[in-house]
């Protein structure tokens, strides 16, 4: 049933990436406003601030992240090796079972931009090998796809897939659907990151 | 926790579609479909969907109004009956500082979990800071919400903070922490009270290759008589690397 439903899921990001690149490359009309000086210069105080924002974000990103800042229309490979210690393996209240396990993994990032649209697609495989419980050495998979798209001078579609099969002690209690940055009044986007890092 | 051993499939699809109406004013339509598949406990299996509209409009250059509205349904599998949230918000954000902003938002919300239905308040708020080498965040967070892959329906209360520090060009150190205070909303009301928090410091050694440490505590406290681990504490810690491969293809 699992495989269904992965299966599904690849699907459906494939065709997200067969629709979304020929989209992107679609000429858009021109606006049809009339252009005078004051909201020219409106206009480039606004890209102005936005620049700059934007440059601030990436300055503050993590380390890991910067080292992929360059990552525009184009792809990155990386791998990593993570030993990690956990003291509780199986969540339980009074016979704690505590373990280390290595974690290797690559991590592949796309990125492509049109004058109308981006797309990022990143995906992170991994395999858990831990040193006494070995019966839960497991592989584990996470994606993420980004689409955004200027349909008109007016209208933007935006479009973000999250894909993740983890061990189940990957979850964090803080993360609730619910709570999808973006979605509910005015969450930053940056506010809700992992607890678990990387 | 999540009382489940097993690995987990979950797939969070959103999208949003915005219209700008004005030179100030932006209308955005959205929606979600969240799904969880448990390997090994298919009948936690849950299905959430969300939809709603904002309508944004920024009188000043510094402030920026909202008001919307949005649905949730959530459900696990094997129940026919769902769980729904409707909720109307109106909320503000301002920017005290190009890097400083406070944002808020609060409305009435209207939840049905199987069998009780309740009108409560729901509010959103906090502050955040970026520069060039910081970043500060602190939210609070009351209402109704779902534990993924459980589709319980509760109450929480959540406090999430976050500082990250750029203290040279190679070496930053982060701080992050959240306490989160959940009240089910079952026939039988329970509690959960979480703290969870740690640092991580990552150095570059190189343009490309990276050094990770990182360190968090959890700590749960429940009077849950169906949870099967109703308290614990776990420590987790990470020390690794990560290396970029040179470049595969530019265009």
């Amino acid at each position: 049933m699992r495989r269904g439903y992965v299966r599904r899921i690849v699907w459906l990001m494939v065709l997200m990436l067969a629709f979304a690149v020929p989209a992107m490359a679609q000429e858009v009309p021109p606006a049809n406003t009339a252009s005078v000086d004051l909201e020219k210069e409106e206009q480039a105080a606004k890209e102005k601030a936005k620049k700059e924002a934007d440059e601030r974000i990436e300055q503050s990103k993590s380390v890991r992240d910067r080292m992929f800042s360059d990552v525009r229309n184009s792809a990155a490979l990386s791998v990593g090796v993570l030993e990690n210690f956990d003291s509780n393996l199986f969540y339980d209240s009074g016979n704690a079972r505590s373990d280390f396990y290595t974690l290797v993994y690559p991590r592949f990032i796309f990125n492509t931009q049109r004058e109308h649209g981006t797309l990022t697609a990143e995906y992170q495989g991994g395999y858990r090998i831990y040193t006494r419980f070995s019966e839960l050495n497991t592989a584990e998979h996470t994606g993420t796809l980004r689409f955004s798209l200027g349909v008109s001078p007016r209208t933007t579609v935006n479009v973000y897939d999250s894909l993740s099969y983890l061990p189940f002690n990957s979850l964090s209690f803080l993360q609730q659907p619910s709570f999808t940055p973006g979605q509910s009044g005015l969450p930053p986007s940056w506010c809700l990151p992992r607890l678990r890092t990387p | 926790m999540f009382a489940t051993a097993s690995n987990t499939l979950t797939n969070s699809f959103n999208g949003d579609v915005s219209y700008l109406l004005s030179q100030q004013t932006n209308l955005r339509f959205y929606g979600g479909y969240d799904l969880t598949r448990y390997e090994e406990n298919p009948n936690n299996n849950s299905n959430g969907f969300r939809a709603g509209f904002r309508l944004e409009h920024r009188p000043t250059p510094r402030l920026t109004v909202t008001t919307g509205f949005e649905h949730q349904d959530y459900r696990f599998d094997n129940q026919f009956e769902s769980s729904k949230v409707e909720r109307l918000t109106v909320g503000f954000g301002y920017a005290l500082r190009p890097t400083v902003n406070v944002y808020a938002a609060a409305g009435p919300e209207l939840s049905n979990i199987p069998g009780k239905n309740r009108i409560q308040g729901y509010f959103l708020g906090g502050v955040q800071k970026t520069t060039r080498t910081t970043r500060f965040g602190l939210q609070y967070q009351q209402g109704t919400a779902y534990e993924r892959g459980l589709a319980t329906g509760l109450f929480t209360r959540t406090v999430f903070g976050s500082f990250s520090h750029r203290f040279t060009e190679k070496l930053r150190l982060g701080l992050s922490a959240g306490y989160v205070n959940n009240e089910y909303l079952a026939s039988t009301t329970s509690h959960i009270n979480g703290f969870q928090g740690g640092p991580t410091l990552e150095y570059a050694i190189r343009p490309d290759l990276t050094f990770v440490a990182s360190y968090y505590y959890l700590k749960q406290t429940s009077d849950s008589l169906v949870i099967i681990t109703p308290s614990l504490s776990h420590h987790f810690a990470t020390i690794g690397f990560e290396y970029r491969i040179p470049r595969l293809f530019h265009r």
